[in-house]
C-alpha cells in the first residue's frame, strides 16, 4: 500500500501547483477517492502551497497599493438601492414558460452543465445533487428533462434501490 | 478557514501582518468587532469598512489560493478577490447583513467568497481540457475556524515551514522562493541556476522538499 500511494505523491505535488500529473487525470483521482491518506495530503500540501504563495504576495509591496485602488475602486462604483433592515425583500420572479418549453430548456442546461463537466467522457458519472445544485431547475422539470435527455439518447442515469436517480453520464 | 495566513484573531486587534502593519492594527478603531464597524458603517463613518476589508484582504487571497483553481495567475486572483469584495459592499449597502441577528460578519463573508469561487471553478475555467473540475468533488469544504483556531494553526504552520526552510539547501530554498512567486516548471528552467535540470528533475526536487516538510509537520 506504501508503494502504491508513494507512485501517486508526486502526481499529488504536480496537481497542486497546476503541472503536468505525469499519468492520467482519472488514474489519480480514482486513487484519491479510495485512500484517505492521499487525500489528507493534498489537502496539506495544498495548504503549504497557498501560504508560500500568500507570504511571497505580500510581501511585494505593490500588494498593499493594489488593495488601495482596489478599495478606491469599488467604493466608486454606483451605490445599490437602500434597503430598510426588516423589510421583506423582494426577489425578481421567473417567467414560467409553457411546459413542453420549460421541459426542454431544462433539458439544454443539464446537457450543457453535464457535459462540461465531464469534459465529453461520457464514462464519468456527474452527482444528480451536483445537477440539480448547478442548474437554475431545481423543481419539477428535472426529472421530466433527465428524461427528455434519456429519450434523445443524449444522456444515461443510475438509479440506486430506492428508484431514485443518483448519477448521470452525458454522450 | 484561512489556515496558516497567520491573520487570525483580527477581531480581538491581534493580527499576524507583521511589521508597521501591526502598530496600525492596533489602533483603537481596529480594536472594534467586525460588527461594530458594520454598524459604524451605517451610522456614517466612512472609513469602517475600509479597515473592515482590510482585515480580510490576506486572508482572502489565501482562501482563494487554497480553494480556487487558479494557482498562478495572480492577476485573476485579483480580479476575483474584487468581485467578493464588491459583492460583500453591494450586500452590506442593501441591508441584507444584520449584525444583531445573522450570527458573525466571518462566516457570512466566507460563504460569499465560496459561493464566487466555486462558480469560478465550475463554470469560468472549466473546460473539455481542464482535469481540475473532476476532483473537486473529492475534497470536503472546511469549516470556518474561530479566529483563535487560525491563529494557533497558522503559528504552528509557519513555525514548522521556517523549520524546513532552514535544512534546505540553497539550491532547494531559491526553488522553493520560485514557486511562491507562481513560476511554474517551465519558468524555472528559463533561470540560470536551473537550466541544466530536466522538467521531471524539478518534479522530483518538488517531491523531496514536499516528503520532507511532511515528516517536520508529523
Amino acid at each position: 500500500m506504501k508503494n502504491k500511494c508513494e507512485k501517486y505523491g508526486m502526481a499529488i505535488t504536480n496537481y497542486v501547483l497546476g503541472e503536468d500529473l505525469r499519468m492520467p487525470a482519472e488514474e489519480l483521482f480514482a486513487h484519491l477517492r479510495v485512500c484517505q491518506k492521499c487525500r489528507d495530503e493534498l489537502v496539506d500540501w495544498r495548504e503549504t502551497y497557498a501560504v508560500m504563495r500568500t507570504e511571497a504576495y505580500y510581501k511585494k509591496p505593490k500588494a498593499q497599493k493594489k488593495f488601495q485602488e482596489l478599495l478606491e475602486k469599488i467604493k466608486n462604483l454606483p451605490a445599490p438601492t437602500l434597503r430598510q433592515a426588516g423589510q421583506p425583500v423582494t426577489r425578481p420572479t421567473r417567467t414560467v414558460l409553457d411546459a413542453s418549453s420549460e421541459i426542454n430548456s431544462a433539458a439544454k442546461d443539464i446537457y450543457k452543465f453535464g457535459k462540461g463537466y465531464t469534459g465529453g467522457n461520457p464514462e464519468i458519472k456527474v452527482p444528480i445533487p451536483v445537477i440539480r445544485k448547478k442548474t437554475y431547475y431545481k423543481g419539477y422539470p428535472f426529472y421530466e428533462a433527465m428524461g427528455t435527455l434519456v429519450r434523445d439518447k443524449k444522456a444515461n442515469y443510475t438509479k440506486d434501490k430506492d428508484n431514485q436517480p443518483t448519477h448521470a453520464s452525458f454522450k | 478557514m484561512c489556515i496558516g495566513t497567520g491573520l487570525g484573531g483580527h477581531a480581538k486587534g491581534r493580527s499576524a501582518y507583521g511589521g508597521e502593519l501591526n502598530k496600525r492594527q492596533l489602533m483603537p478603531d481596529d480594536l472594534r468587532s467586525d460588527e461594530d464597524l458594520i454598524l459604524a458603517d451605517r451610522a456614517g463613518e466612512t472609513n469602517a469598512l475600509d479597515i473592515l476589508f482590510r482585515r480580510y484582504d490576506k486572508q482572502t487571497h489565501f482562501y482563494l489560493l487554497n480553494e480556487s483553481l487558479i494557482k498562478k495567475d495572480d492577476a485573476f486572483l485579483e480580479d476575483i478577490k474584487q468581485e467578493i469584495f464588491l459583492k460583500v459592499l453591494t450586500k452590506l449597502r442593501a441591508g441584507a447583513f444584520k449584525p444583531a441577528g445573522d450570527g458573525s460578519f466571518r462566516a457570512w463573508f466566507y460563504t460569499i467568497a465560496q459561493n464566487i469561487c466555486q462558480n469560478y471553478n465550475y463554470w469560468r475555467i472549466r473546460g473539455p481540457k481542464n482535469i481540475y473540475g473532476l476532483a473537486l468533488d473529492l475534497i470536503p469544504a472546511k469549516s470556518v475556524l474561530s479566529p483563535q483556531e487560525e491563529e494557533e494553526k497558522a503559528a504552528e504552520i509557519k513555525a514548522k515551514l521556517s523549520q524546513v526552510l532552514a535544512e534546505l539547501s540553497p539550491e532547494e530554498t531559491a526553488l522553493m522562493q520560485m514557486l511562491g512567486d507562481g513560476m511554474t516548471y517551465k519558468q524555472i528552467q528559463g533561470h540560470p541556476e536551473f537550466a541544466k535540470h530536466s522538467i521531471d528533475y524539478l518534479g522530483l526536487k518538488v517531491y523531496n522538499i514536499r516528503k520532507k516538510i511532511r515528516r517536520i509537520k508529523r
